[in-house]
């Protein structure tokens, strides 16, 4: 057996030793990583919890801030989302099926809200809709004042809420094969019906998902919200701004409404987890 | 002839430019390789796609004139289509399938429940008239979408590669079924396919499609007389490049 063979076994030793602990490093290091991020997601929301004792709910819970914001935000973003759905599908699914000039600048417009700062936004809304606004001004002869109302909220919600059912009902629209919407159309289906009953329950898982999306971020909306509509309890202070102006004169009436967001939060992500689950198996 | 058509329009390679006319009862077969728009020609008369320049008449009624700017929308064509995977809706059941056309049309329930059952009947579907249209073999496949175009009464009948889809073993009996379907409707019928089995099995007439033009127009029987026919046979059913099962 030549000499140099014999004498390589013992020099691999050390070099395996050496990679050993580089795995253990790295594994630890990995480790580490993941509690640290979870502790960091999770940490917060389990400060909101210990703040709020369980005796200190009944009170809180018939304050009439924390009752109006939550009736304000329940009603607001569900007409939104109603307003979204109406308004989106249409175009959602004409440019997922049509090609035509401006297609690319349509969706691109359209898309700009989910980029925008929501502050950014609130600004525009009232410099567009505001009692002086390029439309507002016009409005204000007919008496018809937007701004500072809960109109403005849900104008405000819709503005930045759209994009994410948008999006999604775009995708599913797109992925359908038309075939299906072709073969309702030779049996004498009128367009209408072929999306009401074709396109519609072959795209729901998809338009479930962006419905909940939607919803959830109308839910979560402040920037736009109190540029555009300001901070009236009762009239337009939804959840956030509540959560916002109670912090600093009760805070246990600040973490009731958080809770009430986080458990909300919570069921959309269980929700479009579910729903997104059912798609890949269908 | 119920069926006349002159059909224009520019496709990618080539100009189709084709005429077709069929009689009651007989069915024409577009014998062609693929991309020789033979397809192209079904979606046009379906109102699928808009011809550059022709017309269609079926039964008298004009469903498209270039000249006089017609254009009748697909739904009101009464063009029956058995799409090549039969398009079948995986969301609905085999009866929901067949009823689909009668529903969108708003028929009478107790006369939708009739029809519907002598088709699945007449297609041997009955017993399958609960099971998801996702969860059928070809051959059921097939006949789910044949029995859904024929239930809504069309007077014209297009079948894009209706074998196809399936296994050659499976192929021979329907092919007899097709047929005696085809007859028992009595409307035209336009078969496309680029197998030289299906036209003789289920055709009365054949018309070769190359790049969009009829270059050849005769029988089933004496296609395979004919040079193109024979050239056909030779190229398109060696094995390996169609299967003619």
């Amino acid at each position: 057996m030549p000499e140099h063979q014999v004498r390589s076994i013992p020099a691999r030793a050390p070099a395996r030793r050496a990679r050993r602990a580089e795995r253990l490093v790295v594994r630890g290091a990995l480790g580490v990583l993941i509690a640290g991020s979870i502790a960091f997601v999770v940490l917060p929301i389990l400060a909101l919890i210990l703040q709020l004792p369980v005796d200190a709910l009944p009170r809180v819970f018939s304050d009439p801030v924390v009752v109006d914001a939550l009736l304000l935000s329940l009603a607001t973003a569900t007409v939104s989302t109603a307003i979204v759905l109406m308004a989106m599908t249409p175009i959602a699914y004409v440019t997922a099926r049509y090609a035509f000039p401006g297609r690319e600048l349509v969706e691109t417009l359209m898309d700009l809200p989910i980029v925008l700062p929501p502050a950014v936004a609130g600004l525009g809304l009232l410099l567009a809709f505001g009692r002086f606004g390029l439309v507002g001004q016009y409005l204000s002869v007919f008496g018809v004042s937007l701004a500072f109302t809960p109109v403005a909220v849900v104008m405000a919600q819709v503005f930045v809420a759209s994009p994410f059912y948008l999006r999604q009902a775009r995708t599913s629209f797109a992925e359908l094969d038309p075939v299906y919407e072709a073969a309702a159309r030779t049996l004498g289906a009128s367009r209408l019906y072929v999306f009401l009953h074709v396109t519609v329950p072959l795209t729901i898982e998809g338009l479930v998902s962006g419905t909940i999306m939607t919803f959830a971020r109308a839910l979560g909306e402040f920037g736009a919200t109190i540029l555009f509509a300001g901070n009236l309890q009762g009239r337009t202070q939804t959840m956030p701004l509540a959560i916002y102006s109670t912090m600093q004169s009760d805070l246990q009436a600040s973490c009731a409404l958080a809770l009430v967001l986080v458990a909300i939060s919570f069921g959309v992500i269980a929700a479009v987890r579910v729903t997104g689950r059912r798609r890949r198996a269908a | 002839m119920p069926l006349e058509a002159l059909l224009v329009r520019e496709l990618r390679d080539f100009v189709l430019d084709l005429r077709v006319a069929v009689d009651e009862g007989e069915t024409l077969a577009l014998l062609g390789v693929n991309g020789s728009g033979k397809t192209t020609v079904l979606n046009l008369l379906a109102g699928l796609l808009r011809p550059d320049g022709g017309r269609i008449a079926l039964h008298g009624r004009v469903l498209f004139d270039a000249g006089q700017r017609i254009d009748m929308p697909t739904e009101d064509r009464r063009v029956g289509l058995v799409f090549q995977d039969y398009a079948l809706f995986p969301h609905l059941s085999v009866r929901d399938n067949v009823a689909f056309g009668l529903r969108a049309r708003r028929t009478d329930r107790r006369e939708l429940g009739d029809r519907v059952d002598r088709e699945l009947e007449a297609f041997g579907l009955a017993d399958h008239a609960d099971v998801p249209a996702s969860r059928l073999s070809g051959g059921e496949r097939q006949r789910v979408a044949l029995a859904r175009a024929v239930a809504v009464e069309p007077e014209l009948l297009l079948l894009d590669e209706p074998f196809a889809a399936l296994d050659v073993r499976s192929r021979p009996p329907l092919r007899r079924e097709l047929r005696e379907t085809i007859r028992r409707i009595r409307v035209p019928a336009v078969l496309v396919t680029h197998s030289i089995a299906d036209v003789r099995a289920c055709a009365d007439r054949v018309s070769v499609i190359q790049r969009g033009r009829q270059v050849l127009d005769t029988t089933p029987d004496t296609l395979l007389e004919s040079a193109i026919g024979h050239e056909w046979h030779e190229t398109a059913g060696s094995p390996g490049r169609a299967p003619t099962g």
